[in-house]
């Protein structure tokens, strides 16, 4: 529902989000609205949100569930735990994601970057911890959208992202490779099978996702071939039962809490990163825009509720998402319907879900790290700046080898900042003489990492009467800065020369004010 | 005999070429006009939303990309249209050149090896097969 202007002025509150009212602040001196721009006049009521695509949603959200099935179960393998953690995960969030959400269309679930995350924990300390770990986490993301957070993820520089999403990609392939160890030839041959299914199936059709159709194909023949590989039932029990309400078992004490919080905070900022990241490609696939910080919340109250009904955390999926909006859901309802009919399925069908090939599975993980991989991005390796690709590879790099997708972010983070700084802090000094005076033109930005190059610029054992340091081109940041002018004045005046700084900005020249000594009487030139 | 010639057109460095090409053609006739068409697909979505952060800045970026077609077209006095639509490239443009009967379409081709194309599909193989107008490949 869109608002036009002089709707807009008769109101002094309007409907923005399906549970947030939004406050006009109109300016009547400017006839103009100040809080509300762009995003706030895009409103939406309630009731398009849940109804306004009902067989969009409800065609869109079956196709979802029935691709979210495999990636559940295979998730919880990765992690270690019964395949109903993953499945009930991927139930709860998807049906609390639709009605908290900020993004509608958006499908949340168990995925594979959080999965990855809880390996260590559930085999350190079993998987009552993984859900306190899972509460947490909600509650550590819902007090990111409480305080706006979700804005300070732009500070993530891209080639950080690309190599997050990257690094991603290849821990879950590497994450299937366990199951090849002391496979048979039936398993290899199952695996191309699957993926044979996956990649040329949907020539056929697009109606059925490819890798439902893998699975079946795989798990009819190897019934009906009796072959010994191993199956789901293997790799944990299934139970054919709804979740139900419980306490995580763990001692409350500050121990426990050393244990899970470094976990929880990992996983709510991997959590965040790409719900915020897949909201932006929905907003972009959908053209229409979202609310991200109610989406951060929504994230933390989904993980809360999944806790408490035993599941593991999860947050947004990349690749589900694209099939809903394909598939044409762009509404909440499309989200409920896939959490609903992934329950009702395992409910109905969990005898046979158990005797599913992990074969299979991994043909299906396969995929899933393929299409995660933005393969784009190898093209861009030798047309983008070398220190973006230096970083987005160290990402990579050190993501892999950590195992830990929040510790390769930090990596990256640290190094782009580094890089940044290097590459700000060229200043570049000309100089020029004008009969008895000579004139130094500064350009650039003078702080603390490139006062050394400035100092080095000049010239203190010159026989000039008058100096003249002309900063039009430059700013000065922080006290590094003002020291180091400080220390060029000083020393020019030791040598008996006459020193006017010319062309400060206004902060440089506040910050002069205020910190400068050599504007003070009697001022010497200090040890450093 | 071209007057409505639509230009497939994805920003890319290879596509630049076609514009040479689409100019050229729409000179051949009077009063011919170039729609440019610019198909976004989920795949284009993703990477250049995990490339630019903010949707703001992409649809800024998609312009700017158009940016040397258009001067190239003001140049030589073209008259010329762009469009932006949403989903599967081959579909579009055989379903937009269907719909608003388009003489001719001109296409760059991504130049892929026989398994990318099986894996991937080559757009263009796809819009010959299905266009009911002539389609031009500009390799």
């Amino acid at each position: 529902m869109y608002y036009r202007l002089h709707e807009l002025l008769s109101k002094k509150y309007i409907w923005y989000d399906s549970l947030c009212f939004c406050r006009l602040d109109f300016d009547e001196s400017s006839r103009s609205l100040k809080k509300i721009r762009g995003v706030y006049l895009k409103a939406h009521s309630i009731k398009e949100h849940w109804f306004g695509n009902i067989k969009g949603d409800v065609l869109a959200g079956i196709v979802v569930a029935l691709a979210l099935i495999p990636e559940a179960i295979a998730f919880s393998i990765i992690v270690g735990v019964d395949p109903m953690v993953g499945l009930y995960a991927s139930f709860c969030i998807a049906v609390v994601i639709a009605i908290v959400g900020g993004r509608p269309g958006m499908i949340s679930g168990a995925t594979g970057a959080m999965a990855l995350l809880m390996v260590t924990l559930v085999a350190d300390h079993g998987v009552q911890y993984l859900f306190a770990t899972t509460i947490l986490t909600g509650i550590i993301q819902i007090l990111f959208g409480v305080f706006k957070l979700a804005k300070f993820m732009k500070f993530i520089p891209r080639a950080v992202m690309i190599g997050f999403v990257n690094a991603l990609a290849i821990l879950i392939f590497m994450a299937q490779l366990e199951q090849f160890v002391d496979a048979t030839w039936v398993m290899y041959l199952m695996v191309a099978g699957a993926l044979a299914i996956i990649y040329i199936f949907p020539r056929v059709t697009k109606a059925v996702p490819s890798p439902l159709v893998a699975i079946i194909v795989i798990t009819v023949i190897a019934i009906m071939t009796n072959s010994d590989v191993k199956t789901v039932g293997d790799m944990g029990s299934l139970s054919t039962a709804l979740p139900s309400f419980l306490i995580p078992n763990i001692p409350l004490n500050f121990e426990t809490l050393q244990i899970i919080f470094p976990y929880a905070l990992a996983l709510s900022v991997v959590g965040l990163l790409e719900s915020l990241l897949t909201a932006s490609i929905v907003d972009d696939m959908t053209d229409s825009s979202s609310n991200k910080n109610k989406e951060a919340r929504g994230q933390g109250i989904a993980n809360i509720v999944t806790g408490f009904f035993g599941g593991m955390a999860g947050c947004a999926m990349i690749g589900q998402s694209v099939i809903n909006v394909k598939s044409g859901g762009k509404g909440r309802l499309s989200s409920l319907v896939a959490g609903i009919i992934l329950i009702f399925l395992i409910l109905a069908l969990g005898k046979i879900v158990v005797q599913i090939p992990m074969a299979a599975l991994v043909g299906v993980m396969f995929m899933v790290a393929i299409g995660t991989f933005d393969w784009s991005s190898l093209k861009g390796l030798a047309k983008a700046p070398v220190t973006d690709s230096i970083v987005m590879v160290v990402t990579t790099i050190t993501t892999v080898a950590t195992h830990d997708l929040s510790k390769g972010v930090f990596a990256g983070i640290i190094l782009s900042a580094i890089f940044f700084v290097a590459k700000i802090s060229k200043v570049h000094v000309t100089s020029r003489v004008e009969g008895e005076k000579k004139i130094y033109a500064v350009t650039g930005q003078v702080f603390f990492a490139s006062v050394e190059e400035l100092v080095a610029a000049f010239d203190f054992n010159n026989d000039v009467k008058e100096v003249e340091i002309d900063f039009s081109q430059a700013h000065i940041w922080d006290d590094s800065g003002v020291a180091a002018i400080d220390k060029i004045v000083l020393k020019l005046r030791d040598n008996g020369v006459l020193v006017r700084l010319a062309g400060l900005n206004a902060p440089s020249s506040n910050l002069i004010e205020r910190l400068a000594v050599h504007r003070r009487p009697g001022a010497k030139l200090s040890g450093h | 005999m071209f007057k409505k010639i639509l230009l497939a057109f994805d920003g890319s460095e290879h596509s630049f070429r076609t514009v040479a090409k689409a100019i050229d053609i729409a000179k051949l006739t009077q009063d011919s006009k170039v729609e440019v068409l610019y198909v976004l697909s989920d795949e284009t979505s993703k990477s250049e939303v995990i490339n630019l952060w903010e949707a703001e800045g992409i649809k800024e970026d998609r312009l700017e990309r158009f940016k040397l077609a258009e001067e190239a077209a003001a140049q030589n006095g073209i008259d010329y249209e762009i469009k932006f639509l949403r989903g599967e490239p081959e579909e579009k443009i055989v379903q937009y050149a269907n719909e608003n009967s388009i003489d001719m379409i001109i296409m760059g081709s991504r130049g892929l090896n026989p398994f990318q194309s099986m894996i991937l599909g080559s757009v263009s193989h796809k819009v010959m097969k299905r266009a009911t107008c002539p389609v031009m490949v500009v390799k």
